[in-house]
């Protein structure tokens, strides 16, 4: 597990919030990540996704939220959204995006603050 | 008056019999539908210890470049392999949870008409998402030199930029290419 990082003023791109909005959609991932993340940062990155032009700063602690969040839901549920965030995370490192790409790769793997 | 006695004590037999041995298929099915899951969830949990310790893949950059793969047909490649290599790992237990989900929804469906909901079905977490479609759906539709350059590549592993040592070069390579393709210059 990699080291957290800030991510400050993080505005999702078209492509990002599609993925968002498809990982909320289902019915289990959004159940079980709405109970887990409450009214973190989290919570409004996934089911707010479709507002336009938002920007997010997300801190250690959201990061360690969504670690444990990702930690206590379904394994199938967990797999579903790693694939997905596998396939962004390596878009964005192929077209130099660190900031979405970091936030892909958090979402992938959770992180630890030090 | 007897008779008529008889009558409705025969369909109301015929009733709770039918409704007894209806919640009899649904515990089944739905047995079934645990039971699948559970052997999905521990498939899956022993493929991701399997492929853990991957070997570093190093990628032919000129080969890429001269063959002129652009970025997002590398990308559709990992993603297509990564699939395959997690298809065969998965056996059918992928197939059984599905047939399972598919079975006690359409039982309990209001009639065969009804579609069945991905979502609220749970078929959602197993199937492809649309995402994933559209990556594979891309090395489907390359060229065979491209495809066998790439099938030479990661056939047999399931790559991912993690797992391949000169990502960056290839990437920084592939992309260079691409913005002085005479293409790129005449648009």
């Amino acid at each position: 597990m990699q080291t957290c990082e800030i991510l400050q003023n993080f505005n999702p791109d078209s492509r990002s919030k599609k993925a968002l909005q498809l990982i909320a959609a289902r019915k289990e991932a959004a159940t079980a990540l709405a109970v887990i993340l409450g009214s973190s940062v989290f919570y409004s990155i996934f089911f707010k996704a479709s507002a336009a032009e938002v920007t997010y700063n997300i801190y250690n602690s959201d990061w360690e939220l969504w670690g444990h969040a990702m930690n206590q839901i379904p394994k199938i549920l967990k797999r579903s959204i790693q694939t997905d965030a596998l396939l962004m995370w390596e878009h964005y490192q192929l077209n130099y995006d660190r900031n979405h790409a970091i936030f892909w790769q958090n979402i992938y793997g959770g992180c630890r603050a030090d | 008056m007897q008779t008529r006695f008889i009558c409705i004590f025969t369909i109301l037999t015929a009733i709770s019999t039918h409704v007894i041995a209806a919640d009899r298929v649904k515990t089944y099915l739905t047995d079934q539908l645990s039971e699948a899951t559970i052997a999905y969830e521990q498939k899956l949990q022993r493929c991701e210890a399997q492929t853990t310790p991957q070997k570093k893949i190093t990628l032919p950059v000129s080969q890429l470049s001269e063959a002129k793969v652009t970025l997002q047909e590398l990308h559709s490649a990992l993603s297509y392999f990564r699939h395959q290599a997690e298809q065969a790992c998965l056996g059918n237990s992928r197939l059984a949870l599905i047939s399972a989900i598919l079975d006690l929804n359409s039982y309990i469906s209001e009639s065969p008409e009804t579609p069945i909901d991905p979502v609220k079905s749970g078929l959602a977490l197993v199937l492809s998402s649309p995402m994933q479609l559209e990556t594979r759906a891309i090395y489907s539709q390359l060229s065979q030199n491209k495809i066998n350059l790439l099938d030479s590549i990661f056939k047999g592993t399931s790559p991912s930029i993690a797992t391949i040592s000169n990502w960056q070069e290839a990437a920084s390579t592939l992309r260079m290419a691409q913005t002085h393709s005479p293409m790129n210059k005449a648009n």
